[in-house]
């Protein structure tokens, strides 16, 4: 059994590098259990260190349509699940009246009259969708309490109509940048994944597959160098996005591998170093010593 | 693309019980997880799909995602595992001989720990106010926090016993109460749509007549946003903190009891005690006591700020942060770690209040004096009267 676990492993492993997206083994452990016991994974980490881009990414691997849900301070269920829609329910209304019929409330609180919002979109997708519940810290307390049916029996109760079940369950992945701590009651019902910063051998493979064109040697050192860079004292420490896109402004220099002088790239820095304070701290003193 | 490789490095005589897993989780429960009974049922599960002697490797891979739930219980899932199911693979076993001998007291429990502590390099000097410390002490003390404080056994996370004294928590109850009654539920100047609200929203009013035709109006109240801040109380019980950690630490009994806080003590390292704080034991405030018996000087302040706020995520700093701080203020940090570290905070929107037993702040140390922009209120808060004092003028 467990050669057949890693074999399953394995695949999962394959067909996310197929998509373009590189995981360990943890990783894919976490992403076994989530499709196989069927609950939703809860991944924390920095910003920037592929935490949305993996939601995307499994979306790819299973052919699935993907869902999105941006939270944000302020969404309520309406954004998030359901609303009627009063202007056609109300159209309705007066049609029936100009025909002198009755109206049945039955008939104008039906499936007809229900404007989706991604989760309900997401349970009732017929072939499973996967849902991304983005930035979930963003929201407030009393939204996860919403999220608690949806997330734990994939079911949502709408009062007029009933419960709606999901038919064949959603992937679903919740993000957090942890700016608020996030209920009990929520990660109780979520598996959990921490997603690190990766090594350098790693941060070398992503870069090498997300920017093809760059040079090895220009990847290795970038990679050392990022790495280096994220054990300063700084208050936004570059993620794997930053290191691509740095990696991009330094091929586009044309480099092949880091100049002497890195006085000279500074300009490039601004991919990494995205706070005031971080820029000055990083003076030219630290940059010739990070670059060794 | 690597090959998988099996990623344990435990015996070969594995043979997981199941009968041994409630028994796990409750040791992952006494050691800050919530694991629940689900998780045990999902356990079992994935030892259905991977089969009952799986590698362990695996086992512990798989099992990791059900049972932790935070950062926290991510970084010491690993070590939990290993001591539970391979304890004598784990250094320091102790050997039973026989012989039996009187029960410690807690406090010789601790002081045996500090004297651990005292063996080993890092014993106290006051960077803060000596900068002429060299670096080669500063490394000492990082090799001491990395082999997890002094010693294996870390002082604050000992389990204490002894007395508690009821009588004490009425005044600070009621001085908590006072707090919070000026903290919560503080409006804002923002507006957010609320059924609740008593003012009508007129732009979404007026989008829901054009949506309905004009035929109809779904009114949308408004209330002002209230922010609940997050209460997070650091206090220091390092030796220079001895006379006082007791008094901040009935405090923080007292608080918790009335606001959801959380709440932290320090002195080379950090421990969340908010757990034990929320028990309603007559027999707590003795453990509360017992957290800064025997402790010793070398406070790290800056370096537990940090670890707290910003790399362990013990906490998430944003607007609603409100850091309180009880400490005199001697840092064996470099003076200006501080000063960055409440920067962070401020940066991220959080406010720092710190209360302090001297009389004054001029007279606190140089990491003080260099970290003061940072802190947004100095309460002093020696004794009683002072700290009822400084809470009423909170705001």
């Amino acid at each position: 059994m467990g050669d057949q676990l890693d074999s399953m492993l394995q695949t999962i492993r394959t067909d996310l590098l197929r998509v373009g997206y590189l995981c360990d083994n943890q990783l894919a452990g976490s992403i076994h259990l989530a499709m196989k016991l069927e609950r939703p994974l809860l991944l924390e980490g920095d910003a920037g260190v592929g935490k949305t881009a993996l939601a995307t990414a499994i979306s790819e691997m299973v052919s699935r349509p993907f869902i999105r849900l941006q939270c944000f301070e302020g969404l309520d269920h309406h954004d998030a699940m359901y609303e009627w829609n009063y202007g056609r329910q109300l159209t309705e209304i007066r049609l029936a009246e100009s025909s002198a019929q009755t109206v049945d409330s039955a008939a104008i609180y039906s499936e007809d009259f229900l404007i989706q919002k991604p989760i309900l979109r997401a349970l009732k997708e017929q072939e499973g969708a996967v849902l991304l519940i983005d930035e979930i810290d963003r929201s407030d307390e009393a939204f996860e309490a919403y999220l608690l049916e949806a997330l734990s029996d994939y079911q949502i109760s709408i009062p007029e109509l009933g419960t709606v079940k999901s038919t064949v369950v959603p992937i679903v992945i919740l993000t957090s940048n942890g700016t608020r701590d996030l209920s009990d009651a929520l990660r109780r019902r979520c598996l959990y994944h921490y997603l690190e910063y990766p090594d350098v051998s790693r941060e070398t493979e992503i870069l090498r597959l997300k920017v093809p064109e760059a040079d090895l040697h220009l990847v290795e050192q970038a990679a050392q160098f990022v790495n280096t860079l994220r054990k300063e004292d700084l208050e936004k420490k570059p993620g794997i996005a930053e290191s691509i896109d740095w990696l991009k402004a330094l091929t586009l220099y044309g480099l092949q591998s880091l100049p002497e002088d890195p006085v000279s790239i500074r300009g490039s820095l601004s991919c990494l170093l995205k706070t005031a304070r971080d820029r000055s701290d990083v003076s030219d003193d630290t940059l010739q010593r990070l670059f060794g | 693309m690597s090959v998988m490789t099996p990623c344990s490095d435990y015996s070969d005589d594995w043979n997981l019980p199941v009968a041994r897993i409630a028994e796990f989780c409750r040791y992952l429960r006494e050691n800050g997880m919530r694991t629940t009974t689900r998780d045990a049922e999902l356990f079992i599960e994935v030892l259905d799909l991977i089969g009952n002697s799986a590698d362990p490797g695996r086992v512990e891979q798989l099992w990791r995602p059900i049972a932790c739930s935070s950062l926290r219980d991510w970084k010491i899932w690993s070590g939990l595992f290993r001591l539970f199911w391979f304890p004598h693979r784990v250094k320091g076993t102790v050997k039973v001989t026989g012989t039996t001998r009187r029960s410690r007291q807690l406090r010789e429990v601790i002081e045996q720990a500090q004297s651990a502590t005292e063996a080993g390099p890092g014993a106290a000097s006051v960077v803060g106010d000596s900068p002429a410390a060299s670096s080669q002490d500063q490394s000492k003390n990082t090799t001491q926090k990395s082999a997890g404080g002094a010693s294996v056994v870390d002082p604050l996370g000992r389990d204490f016993q002894s007395q508690w004294l009821p009588s004490d928590l009425t005044t600070l109850e009621r001085i908590a109460r006072s707090v919070r009654a000026q903290l919560l539920n503080v409006s804002t100047r923002r507006w957010r749509i609320s059924s609740r609200g008593r003012d009508l929203n007129l732009r979404k009013t007026t989008e829901s007549i054009i949506r309905l035709g004009g035929d109809g109006v779904i009114p949308k109240w408004q209330s002002h946003r209230r922010q609940t801040p997050q209460v997070v109380m650091i206090i220091d019980v390092s030796r220079s903190m001895e006379s006082y950690a007791g008094f901040y630490l009935r405090l923080a009994r007292a608080f918790s009891r009335c606001l959801p806080v959380k709440v932290f003590v320090f002195h080379v390292r950090y421990a969340e005690i908010t757990d034990l704080l929320v028990r309603d034991n007559p027999q707590i405030q003795e453990k509360i006591d017992a957290v800064t018996a025997g402790f010793q000087g070398g406070t790290k302040i800056a370096l537990s700020l940090k670890n707290i706020c910003f790399e362990d995520n013990a906490i998430s700093v944003n607007r609603r942060t409100r850091v309180w701080v009880f400490s005199d203020g001697f840092d064996t940090d470099e003076p200006d770690q501080l000063r960055s570290v409440l920067g962070r905070i401020r940066g991220r929107g959080g406010h720092v209040d710190w209360f302090y037993p001297n009389k004054t702040v001029a007279g606190m140390s140089q990491c003080i004096q260099l970290a003061r922009a940072f802190v947004k209120n100095w309460y002093s808060a020696g004794n009683l009267s002072e700290l009822e004092t400084s809470l009423r003028q909170m705001r």
